[in-house]
């Protein structure tokens, strides 16, 4: 599994790393070049087993923590509502 | 309107041009669930059945639903009865039948994913024929075939028509009496289940264990939603000041979903301390619970006065 510092992370890399966890999941590579920001991710297979997957991974390797009330499917969407909860919570670890 | 449980959901959109559809959720807030052999928490099974819902359409509203599917009948012989009823209904009677979602291209959740009981109204059309979804939000027309594998390729099975010709608006009388007896404070059926199945986990009873935490818990989502119908009842008994009560009802169900996704998590890691955890969870929307319907209890009170 990739560890990325969290201090000097970008948008793209944050969306990088959970495309590329989504696309494992899913054991689905041919994903990898056509899931965008907007994709609906349950149509393309996630179910709940797989975001908890997600999650944990996400927690792992960028070294954060999901609140419970924040373990909704709703919030996991797509990559791009993803990727602004993860944007909100390395800004919170860099302040 | 909300969407909460699809066979309810398809009696609302029917009868919502002529009737106030509210007093149709009234109790779906213990709607009885299942355990499979599995020790899966289920929202469909054989041993259950929308016959509870079909009485309280008759008693509140007076209308009339028949069922229609014959389980002693094979599916194909059900579902050539059925759209040869279809071409016959009068323009007041209206058809509901159970259909798998594995079938149907509009749900890309569970099209050629996953096999999962759906209420929809049907009705006959020159292109197919014509699908109203109200839970799922689709209208329009499906080839044939589609949902001659829907209602035939389906493990379970059901089918009605309801007659609104003469539905009328409920009376204060039938609707006390249909739901005063739905709220029991100490009924609470789904978090004493739920408890009950943790603990199983923590004694390794009945082969029960920490990594099918995902399969027992599965239907949670759904079996969650249905609390949601205690919003429809505020609305109705609280007509002013409702948004404090439904933001309430909100809380809960998302508590369920959160209680889900962390049954999850303590499967996926392992984790067997997180059960106590877990239990916490469950007390905690039980007491969440407990409130509302002391809320709504109130909320009734006050109604009847108002009332009379």
């Amino acid at each position: 599994m990739i560890t990325i510092n969290k201090k000097n992370i970008s948008k793209d890399e944050v969306v990088s790393f959970i495309t590329n966890q989504i696309v494992e999941l899913l054991e689905k590579p041919e994903l990898k070049n056509t899931l965008t920001l907007e994709s609906d991710l349950f149509a393309a297979g996630l179910d709940s087993v797989m975001i908890v997957n997600l999650v944990i991974q996400l927690e792992q390797g960028m070294n954060i923590f999901f609140e419970d009330e924040e373990l909704l499917a709703d919030h996991f969407a797509t990559i791009e509502m993803i990727t602004g909860t993860m944007m909100k919570k390395l800004e919170l670890e860099v302040q | 309107m909300i969407h909460i449980h699809c066979f309810l959901d398809c009696l609302a959109a029917i009868i919502k041009p002529k009737v106030n559809p509210n007093p149709l959720y009234f109790g779906s807030w213990d709607t009885p669930f299942a355990v499979t052999e599995q020790n899966k928490l289920t929202y469909y099974s054989t041993h259950l059945s929308s016959e509870k819902d079909r009485k309280k359409f008759e008693t509140i509203y007076q209308g009339r639903v028949i069922e229609v599917y014959d389980h002693e009948m094979t599916k194909e012989e059900n579902y050539e009865h059925i759209i040869r009823d279809l071409a016959l209904l009068p323009s007041d009677w209206h058809m509901v039948v159970q259909i798998d979602l594995f079938y149907i291209p509009y749900e890309s959740k569970t099209y050629q994913k996953k096999h999962q009981p759906h209420f929809v109204i049907i009705r006959d059309d020159k292109n197919g024929v014509h699908v109203h979804d109200p839970s799922l939000g689709f209208e329009g027309s499906l080839e044939e075939q589609i949902i001659h594998d829907a209602i035939a390729q389906n493990a379970f099975g059901a089918a009605y028509i309801m007659d609104t010709s003469d539905i009328v608006n409920p009376t204060k009388d039938n609707i006390l009496s249909w739901i005063m007896p739905t709220l029991q404070a100490d009924q609470h059926s789904l978090t004493h289940k739920v408890l009950e199945m943790i603990e199983q986990i923590q004694h390794g009873r009945d082969g029960m264990e920490l990594k099918s935490l995902p399969i027992y818990f599965g239907d949670l989502g759904i079996l969650a939603k249905w609390k949601k119908s205690y919003i429809p009842a505020f609305q109705y008994f609280q007509t002013d000041n409702s948004e404090h009560y439904i933001t309430k009802v909100n809380e809960l169900t998302s508590k369920w979903n959160g209680f889900a996704f962390q049954a999850i998590r303590a499967s996926v890691t392992n984790n067997t301390s997180s059960l106590e955890h877990l239990k916490q969870l469950v007390h905690d929307i039980e007491q969440r619970e407990h409130n509302i319907k002391s809320d709504l209890i109130s909320c009734i009170e006050q109604w009847k006065v108002t009332y009379e």
